[in-house]
C-alpha cells in the first residue's frame, strides 16, 4: 500500500528587493530584543525587521500580505535528530499504538489492540490491486498488547492468499501470515533459531532476529534503508511542513563520504525544497563509513558544497543501543531485574580514534548515547581528545542523552558540550521505563532537561523520526508536562517551562547545528523561516500544546502549506498571495 | 553440500584478522567462505582471484571472501544458497556477541559449526577489568567452542596459563588452541570438535574436556579433597552440585590454578544440571579425564538422590559404579 506525497504547492519567491510585510495575530520571535510583535517584514529570503506595521513601513515601500493575519508566527522549528528515510516508511501500512500523520496529511489513528491492527490491515489489503503483491506493515509494538498474540493465526484473517509481513517497532521481530510461511518454505521442519513454534511444533508466524527474519526476506522486496531517494526526502520535508519544522537533520548517512557522494541531496534539496537539511555523516557503520581519517577529509571537502538549504559537514557517531530494547549501556545498577548490560555499537578504542579524527578535522560530532555509561564514555573520551587537541566552540553533542546524570551534565558544561534530549520518550515509552526498564527512580531523572539547563548545558529536544513522530510542538508538550500515556508524571522536577522548551526546539537546535546565526529566531538578518500556527503555545494549557494546528511553514520567504490543515489555512487566511502595496 | 557456519569472535585487536588469513592460507582443499567487515584487512593474493564483484572475491582454490557492506541477511542468504562450500566463517565485530551471528547456523543451506573466540593473552586481564567492555569480553568468551589464545609468544608461560584458566572458567568445555602468530591450521579450527585431532602441530596445544554428571547429593568436602589430588594436567574443573548439607543451594565448585574454590550461587533451580566439566591438557589428557571422572563419582556422591530431580535408578545408571556408603 503506497501513499503518494503531493508536490508541495510552493509559491514563487517574491522579487528579491521587494519588502513584504506579514501581519499576524502574534509574532513570537524568540529574540529577547523584541519577543513579540505585530508583523514581520521579509525581503528575499531574509527577515528585514519585526515590529508594528508603522515601524516596518520605515524600511521603505512595502507590500502587505495578509495571509497570516489570523495566525501565530514562530521561528520555524529545528529538528536536530531525525532521519530522512522516515519519508519512505509510509510506503507500508502503519499499525503502531499511537496516532501518526503521514506526509500526505492522512491521519492514522493508533491501533489500540490486536483487533484494530487486523482491521487496519484488512482495509489496506482491500486497496491493493496486484493480487500477488505482499502486504507490508510497520510500527507494531506488542509491549502495549500484553497477553494478546499477533502472528499467523491473526494475520490469516487479513488474507489467506496474499503474503502479509508486519514489522515490530523494535526492528528485531516480524509477524507473517501462513501464506508467507508457505511461500518461504517455513514449516515444522525449519530448525532456525528465532522461528517461534507452538506446542504442536508448527511455526506461529513470529520470526525473531535476523536469521529467522531472513527466511522471508526474498518475499518482501524491501529497499535498502541506507540509500536515500528523492521521493523519501520530499515526503520527509512535507512531514516537516505539516509540523512547523523548517530545519531538519538526516542524522546518519553513509552516502556523503561514499562513492555516491552527496549527489541525491544536492539534486533534491534545491531552493524550492520546503526545508533546510543538515546531513550528518554516519561514522559508525563499519566498512560503509570508511576509515575515520579518510572520511573526515571527504566530509570536510563536502562541507564546501553546502548551500543555503543543504548543510554538509557534520558527523554522527553511535555508542550504544536503545533502553526499551535493553541494548543501551547502563552504569550500575543496570537494568531493573538484573538483565545483562546492553551492547556497544563501537569499541571504546575505535570511538576515540574516530572522534579524534573528526574533531581534528574541525568537524562537529553528535554522538548517540542512550544509556548513562555511553554518556560517560563520550565525556571521558572527549576530555582526553580536547586536552590533546584544544578547539574553541566545538559544540560536540550528546544526542538522546536519556540517562545522563547531574554529575555528567556538570562535566559536559565544563567541556563545552551540548545535549539533544529525547523528550518524546517520556510519552512513547515512559510507562515502560518506570515499570520495566530502569524503575521509577531512574525513570524520574531520564531526559533531564531541567538539570541540563540548570548546569548550563545548551539543549534541544528531538523526535528521532521514524522512531517517534516528527512534531516539535508535541515534543515541547512532553518536556513541559512529562506525562506518560497512563497519566503519571515521570519526574516532575525535570519539567521545563514552555518558553524554555520552545527555545530548545528553535535556537537550541540551531545552536548545536551551528546555524543559530541564520535560523532559530525571527530576527533581522536571519532567514525568513517561520512556523505558521493556529494558536500561541504560550497561551494554551500545556497539555494542549501538541494539538495546536500547524498551517504550514515559510522557508527562506517561500510559503509551504500543510497537507493536514490546508483547508484551515484556506478558510482562515483567504488573502490573495500578494495584497496591493500600501 | 551444506556448509558449516562458524562465527569468529573476540574483542577488538584479539587477532581475528590474522587468524582468518591463516585459515585461507591453510584451507588445504576445504572450500571456505570468509565473511569480513572489510576486504582491506584480508591478505588475498590478487593473482589467485578468479573473479571479483564489489563485495565478493572468488579465489582460484574454491575459497570465497565476502564483505558485509549492507545487510548481513543479504550475504548469509546468498552463501546459504551455494552448494560448493564446506565452511562459512563470519568475522563478528570486536564488540559483537557471537551468538547473534551463530543463529544463522541453522538457516536452510547451512549447518552450525564451532564458535571460535580469539583471546589476546597479553591483554585479556586488562580487558576483563575494563569498566566499559569487561562484561562484553566475558560474554564473548562464554560463547566459545574453540578458544584461540593469541600472542602466546609475547607472554610469560604463567601469563598464558592464567589467561587459559580464566577463559576456561567462562567457557568450560571449550577446546583451547594456542597460537603464536595466527599459525592455526584450518583443520584444527574448523573440523568437528568430536573428531580426533591430528598430531598437534608446533605451537598447538589441544585440550580435552569431559562432563561428569553428579546427580544426587554430594559430599562436598570429599569432592574438594579428591579434586585436590588430581594431577596438574587437569587444568580446570567447574560446575554446580547439590551439597548434602545445603541441598537447596546451588553450590559452585571450581578448580583453577591448582586451587579448589567452593561458593554458593543462589538457590537450586529445577533445570540446573548437577555435575562438573573437566578440562585436561597434555598427552595423557584422556586418561586423566577418565580417572578423575570415576574418582569423583566414587568419592563424592552420598548415595542419596536429590528429591524431585532424578529417580534413584537414573542415579545408579549415571554413576555406573557402586554407590559409596554415605
Amino acid at each position: 500500500m503506497s501513499t503518494s506525497t503531493p508536490t508541495p504547492a510552493a509559491a514563487p519567491a517574491p522579487a528579491p528587493d521587494e519588502i513584504v510585510v506579514y501581519p499576524a495575530r502574534l509574532v513570537r520571535t524568540m529574540d529577547p530584543a523584541r519577543p513579540v510583535a505585530e508583523a514581520v517584514a521579509v525581503r528575499g529570503d531574509r527577515v528585514v525587521a519585526v515590529g508594528t506595521l508603522d515601524e516596518l513601513r520605515a524600511y521603505g515601500p512595502v507590500t502587505v500580505d495578509d495571509r497570516y493575519a489570523d495566525a501565530v508566527l514562530l521561528p520555524g522549528f529545528v529538528e536536530a535528530h531525525s532521519h530522512a528515510m522516515s519519508g519512505s516508511s509510509w510506503d507500508k501500512v502503519y499499525v503502531g499504538r499511537f496516532e501518526r500523520t503521514s506526509p500526505d496529511g492522512r491521519v492514522w489513528p493508533g491501533c489500540e489492540d490486536v483487533a484494530a491492527v487486523v482491521d487496519r490491515l484488512r482495509a489496506a489489503e482491500a486497496e491493493l490491486d496486484d493480487p500477488d503483491a505482499p502486504l507490508l506493515a510497520w510500527g507494531l509494538d506488542p509491549i502495549y498488547f500484553p497477553g494478546e498474540e499477533l502472528a499467523a493465526r491473526e494475520l490469516d484473517r487479513v488474507s489467506t492468499t496474499r503474503p502479509v509481513h508486519v514489522q515490530h517497532a523494535s526492528g528485531h521481530i516480524v509477524a507473517v501470515n501462513s501464506t508467507m510461511l508457505r511461500l518461504a518454505g517455513v514449516d515444522r521442519g525449519t530448525d532456525v533459531e528465532g522461528v517461534v513454534k507452538d506446542a504442536a511444533g508448527d511455526p506461529t508466524g513470529e520470526l525473531q532476529e535476523f536469521a529467522a527474519m531472513g527466511l522471508v526476506m526474498a518475499h518482501v522486496g524491501a529497499g535498502n534503508p541506507m540509500v536515500t531517494t528523492p521521493a523519501a526526502l520530499r515526503a520527509f520535508a512535507q512531514d516537516a511542513v505539516n509540523h512547523g519544522a523548517t530545519t531538519l537533520t538526516d542524522l546518519g548517512s553513509v552516502e556523503v563520504a561514499g562513492p555516491a557522494g552527496p549527489a541525491t541531496y544536492l539534486e533534491t534539496v534545491d531552493e524550492t525544497f520546503p526545508a533546510r537539511l543538515s546531513v550528518f555523516h554516519f561514522g559508525s557503520a563499519g566498512a560503509l563509513s570508511g576509515p575515520p581519517r579518510e572520511a573526515a577529509a571527504r566530509i570536510a571537502a563536502a562541507r564546501e558544497l553546502s548551500t543555503d538549504r543543504l548543510q554538509l559537514g557534520h558527523v554522527k557517531l553511535m555508542l550504544d543501543g536503545s533502553i526499551q530494547g535493553f541494548t543501551a549501556r547502563l552504569m550500575e545498577p543496570g537494568y531493573l531485574g538484573g538483565r545483562p548490560n546492553g551492547i556497544w555499537a563501537m569499541a571504546p578504542h575505535e570511538f576515540e580514534e574516530a572522534l579524534t579524527a573528526f574533531h581534528v578535522a574541525g568537524l562537529l560530532v553528535h554522538v548517540h548515547c542512550n544509556g548513562d555509561q555511553a554518556t560517560q564514555l563520550f565525556v571521558e573520551t572527549l576530555e582526553r581528545v580536547l586536552t590533546a587537541h584544544p578547539r574553541p566552540d566545538h559544540r560536540h553533542t550528546v544526542t538522546h542523552s536519556q540517562m545522563t546524570t547531574p554529575a555528567q551534565y556538570r562535566r559536559m558544561a565544563a567541556l563545552g558540550m551540548c545535549a539533544n534530549i529525547f523528550a518524546n520518550h517520556v510519552w512513547a515509552w515512559g510507562d515502560q521505563h518506570m515499570d520495566v526498564t530502569v524503575g521509577p527512580d531512574r525513570a524520574a531523572r531520564m531526559n533531564a532537561a531541567r538539570t541540563a539547563l540548570d548546569t548550563g548545558v545548551p539543549i534541544s529536544l528531538h523526535c528521532d523520526t521514524p522512531v517517534t513522530p516528527l512534531a516539535p510542538l508535541e515534543t515541547v508538550q512532553h518536556a513541559v508536562t512529562r506525562q506518560t500515556p497512563s497519566g503519571r508524571v515521570m519526574g516532575e522536577h525535570e519539567r521545563i517551562t514552555v518558553g524554555e522548551a520552545l527555545h530548545a526546539v528553535t535556537l537550541g537546535g540551531a545552536y548545536m547545528l551551528k546555524l543559530d546565526h541564520e535560523v532559530g529566531s525571527i530576527e533581522p538578518g536571519k532567514y525568513a523561516d517561520l512556523a505558521v500556527l493556529a494558536d500561541d503555545p504560550m497561551a494554551v494549557e500545556p497539555d494542549r500544546i501538541g494539538r495546536i494546528a500547524v498551517l504550514g511553514t515559510v522557508v527562506g520567504g517561500r510559503h509551504h502549506a500543510s497537507t493536514v490543515h490546508a483547508t484551515v489555512t484556506a478558510s482562515s487566511a483567504p488573502a490573495p498571495a500578494l495584497a496591493g502595496a500600501r | 553440500m551444506t556448509a558449516r557456519l562458524s562465527v569468529l569472535g573476540g574483542y577488538l585487536g584479539a587477532g581475528k584478522t590474522t587468524l582468518l588469513n591463516g585459515l585461507l592460507d591453510t584451507a588445504g582443499g576445504r572450500r571456505i567462505a570468509v565473511v569480513v567487515n572489510d576486504f582491506g584487512t584480508v591478505n588475498v593474493d590478487r593473482r589467485l582471484v578468479r573473479s571479483a564483484t564489489a563485495d565478493t572475491l572468488e579465489l582460484s582454490d574454491g575459497c570465497v571472501c565476502c564483505t558485509l557492506r549492507g545487510e548481513v541477511a543479504d550475504v548469509m542468504t546468498r552463501l546459504a544458497r551455494r552448494d560448493d562450500l564446506d565452511h562459512v566463517v563470519v568475522e563478528a565485530s570486536g564488540v559483537a556477541d557471537p551468538a547473534g551471528l551463530a543463529t544463522w547456523g541453522r538457516f536452510p543451506g547451512l549447518a552450525p559449526g564451532p564458535t571460535i573466540v580469539c583471546v589476546d593473552v597479553t591483554r585479556i586481564t586488562r580487558w576483563r577489568r575494563d569498566p566499559y567492555v569487561g562484561d562484553l569480553v566475558e560474554r564473548q568468551l562464554a560463547r566459545a567452542d574453540v578458544l584461540v589464545l593469541t600472542r602466546t609468544d609475547l607472554a610469560a608461560a604463567e601469563t598464558v596459563a592464567a589467561a587459559e584458566a580464566a577463559c576456561l572458567a567462562l567457557a568450560p568445555g571449550a577446546r583451547v588452541v594456542r597460537s603464536r602468530g595466527g599459525d592455526v591450521p584450518a583443520a584444527v579450527l574448523l573440523d568437528d570438535v568430536a573428531q580426533d585431532l591430528a598430531p598437534a602441530p608446533v605451537g598447538i596445544d589441544p585440550h580435552r574436556s569431559e562432563s561428569v554428571a553428579l546427580q544426587g547429593l554430594v559430599d562436598v568436602p570429599r569432592l574438594v579433597a579428591r579434586l585436590g589430588r588430581t594431577p596438574a594436567t587437569l587444568v580446570r574443573a567447574k560446575g554446580f552440585v547439590r551439597d548434602a548439607r545445603s541441598p537447596g543451594v546451588r553450590t559452585l565448585v571450581q578448580l583453577a590454578g591448582g586451587r579448589v574454590e567452593v561458593t554458593h550461587a543462589g538457590p537450586w533451580a529445577a533445570d540446573d544440571v548437577p555435575g562438573l566439566v573437566l578440562v585436561a591438557a597434555g598427552p595423557d589428557a584422556r586418561a586423566v579425564l577418565a580417572s578423575t571422572a570415576s574418582g569423583l563419582r566414587a568419592t563424592a556422591l552420598t548415595g542419596t538422590a536429590s528429591s524431585g530431580t532424578a529417580p534413584s535408578d537414573t542415579v545408579s545408571r549415571t554413576l555406573g559404579a557402586p554407590l559409596p556408603v554415605a
